[in-house]
Order: C-alpha cells, then structure tokens, then sequence
C-alpha cells in the first residue's frame, strides 16, 4: 500500500482535465480570486457605506506623488510577472530568473514605499488644549506612535512638547514640509494627543485596513514569487511544463493584486 | 490562458512579445496618468467620480483582459467569474439599498 501511495502522482497538474478542459491549479487559482473578490467586495462596500453616510469625508489626506509611484511600480511588476512567464515559454530560463527577480525587487519597492508612509502617518499627530485649542503637525524629534498617556508614563516625563504645526495641506503624506513657528505646549495644558493612526478618524480606519489587507497579499505574493525564483526553481530541470503552469498561477496571482490596488489609489488617494 | 493562446504564445518570438507588453505598459502608465490628472482638475465632484472610476475600470479591463488573458479564457472560467460579478455588484448595492430604504423612512 506504501508503495503504491509513492508512486502515485497527482493527475492534471499539466495535462488537461477532460472535464473542465483545464489543468487544476489554474481552475483553483480562479475560484480562489473569485474569493478574494468577495472579500475586497466587502471592504469597498464598507467604504462607500461609510462614506455615503459621513457628514463630511477628509480628501486628499495621502500623498498623490507616493501613491502614483507605487501604481507605477505594481504596473511594472504585472508586466515583468508575464514576462517571466513567457520566458520560460520560450525555454529561456536565465531571462526567466531577471523577469521574476525584477518582480520580487519591484514588489519590496512597493513595500518600502508604503512603510514609509504609514511611518509618516504615525508620526504626525493631532494635538488638543484645554481651552479648545487644536493643531495638527509633528512633534520635535518625530517620536512613532506617541499618546498622551505614554507621554505622562516615563520615568521622567517632560513638563512641556515642542510641537511644530502644519503650515498648508496638512495631513499630506510628503506634503508641504514646512511649518509654522515652533510651539511650545505644557504637557498639563494636552488633552490629547493622538498620531494619524486607524483610531484618528473612519477614513484612517478604512485607510489602514484596505492598505494593510493589500500590503499582506504583497507580502505573500513576494514569498510564492521570490521561492519560484529562489529553490522552487529547481522544478524546471525536473518539470518543466509544471514549473511553467506555476508560475503561470503565481502571475494570475500577482495581477490580480495590482487590479485591487488600481481601485485601492483612485479612492483613497485621489478622490 | 486558452489553448489557442497558448500554443500563439509559445510561438511568438520573444521580441514580439515583449513589444506587445510594451504597448500594455504605456496604456496602463497612461491611464494612470489620466486618472491623477482628472483628480487634481477642478471638477465637480460627482463628474470627478465618475471619470476616475471609468479609467479605473478601463485600467482594470488592460489588466484582466489582456495580461490575465481573460478575453480568451475557457467558458468555465468566464462563467465562474460572471456569477462572482453577479454577488459582487449586489454587495456594492447593499448601500445604495440601504439608503434608499432610509429615503423611504424618511418620507413616509
């Protein structure tokens, strides 16, 4: 029985199914999209249901510039993706491993980028007096991710913040830089003090979760991606039509989390 | 990719290929383009909404059409993703729905 257990091999990883006329992990591949429409289906939804509803909904809080380079380097990703895939058509397997390293190095881009604007999110903060007061702007010496509380926690907690507000087009990742005059604000004056993080206000929330849903398709995009191009790529000496079909999946993958993010920027960033 | 696709694009030299790409990746460079240049003009904001969203959705068609291959996928495939289409569009309804049912109270 063990024997026969080892020489069995999984059918249809190449060859046509004569049913569905497909070999099965682009058949799987498909239905697994079909879910994960679903799931962004759900969060787009949430947006406009929010946003239909608010009052009034904060525009152009993120950096355009930032946001356009990162649609720019998911479009070169796609592109080079297929190209991988079309150089192991052609039986060219050195091209193949340019094609998916550009994919993996374009995909970390896309990654660093994003870091640095959730870090330039959660270091620009919103402060309150208590005589009504408010400013948005940075703290001296850009602390990550500072409230009030942890403020008064320290061993030594300082009597005063030195705070530099924004001067125009505040909350703008990469925006205007510069600020208005230093201000110097007594820590017993705050009421609050608070970064642009998911707590700020529904925008950030809906912000962070859609971006941080795709960052994590990002992430394992680049493990499924980088493994093909790394020690997964030993297949194509063994298997070279399944080795294809993979990367062939891996791509229908990769494009379709640069479909989520062409949506993703028009609505957070631009409109 | 469908068979016909398939056996095109294993034939295609590597040249062609890549010119045809190079086509895809100045209209998607281009739509982008479109896209943040309709932002940033003073527009009224319904209109603006609309236009954006149509090159999105143009953007999204290069990208599934043709380097998902989807204009010449099988039946099943396609079929698969209409029914999807079909869930996901009546849950990007769910609000209208709903305020139009929040109208209905209103005015009653």
């Amino acid at each position: 029985m063990h024997a026969h257990a080892a020489s069995m091999t999984i059918p249809h990883t190449v060859t046509p199914r004569p049913d569905t006329g497909l070999y099965n992990a682009r058949l799987g591949i498909w239905l697994f999209l079909a879910s994960e429409v679903m799931l962004f289906g759900a969060l787009f939804s949430s947006y406009i249901l929010l946003r239909v509803g608010a009052s009034e909904w904060p525009q152009r809080q993120l950096s355009i510039p930032l946001g356009t380079l990162n649609t720019l380097v998911l479009i070169l990703s796609s592109i080079s993706v297929v190209m991988a895939w079309l150089a192991l058509k052609h039986k060219e397997f050195g091209r193949f491993k340019l094609w998916q390293g550009a994919t993996v190095l374009l995909a970390l881009l896309f990654l660093t980028v994003k870091a640095f604007e959730y870090h330039d999110k959660f270091t620009h903060y919103y402060v309150q007096t208590r005589d009504g007061r408010s400013w948005t702007g940075h703290l001296e010496g850009k602390p990550f991710n500072l409230t009030l509380a942890r403020l008064q926690a320290g061993a030594t907690p300082p009597t005063e913040i030195v705070f530099h507000p924004d001067a125009a087009g505040h909350g703008r990742t990469g925006g205007k830089t510069d600020h208005a005059e230093a201000l110097r604000l007594p820590v017993s004056e705050l009421v609050k003090l608070e970064a642009f993080g998911p707590w700020r206000n529904t925008f950030y929330a809906i912000y962070f979760v859609l971006t941080g849903l795709h960052a994590l398709h990002v992430i394992g995009g680049i493990l499924v991606l980088g493994y093909f191009w790394g020690p997964g790529s030993r297949m194509w000496f063994r298997e070279p039509e399944r080795f294809t079909n993979r990367i062939e999946v891996a791509g229908l993958y990769w494009h379709f989390v640069e479909l989520v993010w062409i949506f993703l920027f028009p609505t957070l960033y631009l409109l | 990719m469908s068979q016909s696709e398939e056996t095109r694009t294993a034939t295609q030299p590597a040249g062609s290929a890549l010119a045809r790409h190079k086509w895809i990746l100045l209209a998607l460079v281009a739509c982008t383009a479109v896209m943040v240049t309709l932002a940033l003009l003073p527009l009224g904001t319904g209109l603006k909404v609309g236009l954006v969203l149509t090159v999105a959705g143009v953007e999204a068609c290069l990208v599934a059409g043709v380097l998902m291959h989807l204009v010449e996928e099988r039946m099943l495939i396609l079929s698969i993703l209409v029914l999807t289409g079909i869930f996901f569009v009546s849950l990007l309804a769910l609000p209208i729905l709903s305020e139009v049912d929040h109208a209905r109270h209103f005015f009653k």
